[in-house]
């Protein structure tokens, strides 16, 4: 029971931090915000393949809007974690009665929660601004995707925080992992355009099946339950990224 | 003053060439140049109107990535200098600040256009439709136009900010939108009513990425550009003007 209030405070604390940071709300507020008015101003705009066309506002509303708030939260948060590595401030905190595991979670739920918060208020405004985004009920099954999203963000920013030794190691890494991420996720391009070979690869990437579900979600207004296979691969991915990161990333030695 | 900047402009370009952060930033261009070529059959529809997706962002990717990399890596080494004083105590040497300045800015130029034109070699090898002739020399000078403005920008950045965390978000930013305002990716024809005639004055680089994307997907010589070069011209002079406000080399 004290390990749990001991956590929520730090949680509350954690939260109060976040507020008050620019960092925060340049990623969750001014980028997200500066994105949705280009989108509007750009909303004639669509692409053209040989077996679809979509609006330009429905597919960056819907991939890079996803996308680009999990992958700044998750860039906010490696830099935090990677500083207390270098720092060594796990090691000191495991000596008194706060564990660096509460330290990490009461980190992690503020994160999580603004993250999915920011998401969800993205597809609001985005719909309200012209994009064929179907505001009602169905947009609550796109929480537990996002949750998906921000678990995955996480685990891989323990993963980069572990192989580096100093926080701009890890914030170079993290650039060079997250480029690609918007290229072949499909958040900024349809996947169709794509050669055969490279729309099926890419379909093994933890992001893909996230943005599919989320576009289906709330464009097509089908149901969770016809995403099986798009979630069954972040799925497995979300199971081998937590070993790999609770292997490389050491709280205490 | 030559004698004294040429020894730092190949110290400069030295150091730059052996910079990991530099050489992944000219990579990290070419990536996306060949995954969009893979995209060949899609196409930008606005109105009755489509355009080719690939022929038409590979000039403007081709300047604006690198320039959007040395912008930003001159907007964290002037607000570091900034931070720790080293132009003011380079002030006190032989070597004045604004050499220092100069040489690095030329090597970034260099760098600019060499990048510039291996990111289009590149699109023309993988399919785009690009028309080879004496004109792309054209390209030299514009490119570099454009790097010179963008590092006169990362200076104002710099110059307006407290410290380098601050100086790096607002330097995010502004590169944002103007990735979006430029017409790098996003044709200027789609914005609605008077901002297409508006954008290309009011945003730096605009008019320049239509002169360079003109002359590369048409063959057309400079003389055809006449208004989108003064266009940039000034964007140049008044960016330097206000670097020049905004970022004290010394306290004097």
């Amino acid at each position: 029971m004290t390990a749990i209030v001991g956590t929520l405070r730090m949680a509350g604390a954690s939260t109060r931090q976040l507020l008050r940071s620019s960092e925060v709300w340049t990623t969750m507020v001014l980028f997200p915000g500066a994105l949705l008015a280009i989108l509007w101003l750009f909303s004639g705009l669509r692409f053209e393949g040989a077996r679809e066309a979509i609006p330009l506002m429905d597919l960056w509303v819907t991939g890079m809007g996803v996308l680009s708030v999990a992958l700044g939260n998750g860039h906010a948060f490696l830099a935090n974690i990677a500083t207390w590595k270098a720092g060594g401030v796990l090691k000191r905190i495991s000596v008194t009665p706060i564990t660096p595991g509460q330290l990490i979670i009461g980190e992690v739920i503020p994160r999580a929660v603004m993250g999915m918060i920011t998401i969800l208020g993205f597809l609001v405004v985005g719909g309200a601004l012209g994009a064929d985004i179907r505001i009602g009920p169905e947009i609550i099954a796109v929480i537990p995707v996002m949750a998906m999203v921000t678990f995955i963000g996480i685990s891989v920013a323990f993963i980069i925080a572990g192989l580096t030794r100093t926080p701009q190691n890890a914030n170079a890494l993290d650039s060079a992992i997250s480029f690609p991420l918007y290229l072949f996720t499909g958040a900024m391009f349809p996947l169709s355009a794509f050669p055969g070979w490279l729309e099926a690869a890419a379909r093994f990437i933890p992001y893909t099946g996230l943005i599919a579900t989320v576009r289906g979600i709330v464009l097509d207004g089908r149901p969770l339950t016809d995403f099986g296979p798009e979630l069954a691969i972040p799925a497995a991915w979300m199971v081998l990224l937590v070993l790999v990161a609770a292997r490389v990333y050491r709280f205490v030695k | 003053m030559i004698n004294q900047t040429m020894p730092l402009f190949r110290a400069s370009w030295k150091m730059m060439l052996r910079s990991r952060g530099v050489i992944f930033a000219v990579l990290a261009a070419a990536v996306p140049v060949v995954v969009l070529g893979l995209m060949r059959d899609l196409g930008f529809g606005f109105g009755d109107q489509t355009l080719n997706f690939f022929d038409y962002i590979l000039p403007g990717f081709a300047v604006f990535l690198v320039v959007y990399q040395l912008q930003d890596i001159m907007v964290a080494v002037a607000a570091s200098y900034k931070a720790r004083g080293i132009l003011r105590r380079l002030a006190v040497t032989p070597v004045s600040p604004q050499l220092l300045v100069v040489a690095q800015m030329l090597s970034f130029v260099v760098l600019g256009v060499l990048a510039a034109f291996v990111i289009l070699a590149l699109g023309k090898l993988i399919g785009a439709d690009l028309v080879i002739t004496a004109n792309l020399l054209w390209l030299i000078p514009l490119v570099a136009l454009v790097v010179l403005t963008a590092l006169a920008i990362a200076f104002i950045i710099a110059g307006l900010t407290p410290n380098p965390q601050t100086a790096a978000n607002v330097g995010a930013t502004i590169s944002f939108l103007l990735f979006g305002f430029t017409g790098v990716v996003l044709p200027i024809e789609a914005l609605p009513g008077a901002l297409r005639d508006i954008v290309p004055y009011a945003v730096p680089y605009t008019a320049l990425i239509r002169a360079i994307r003109g002359i590369v997907l048409t063959g057309e010589g400079i003389t055809a550009y006449g208004q989108q070069v003064r266009v940039g011209l000034v964007w140049l002079v008044v960016a330097f003007t206000v670097a020049g406000i905004s970022y004290r080399f010394t306290d004097e």
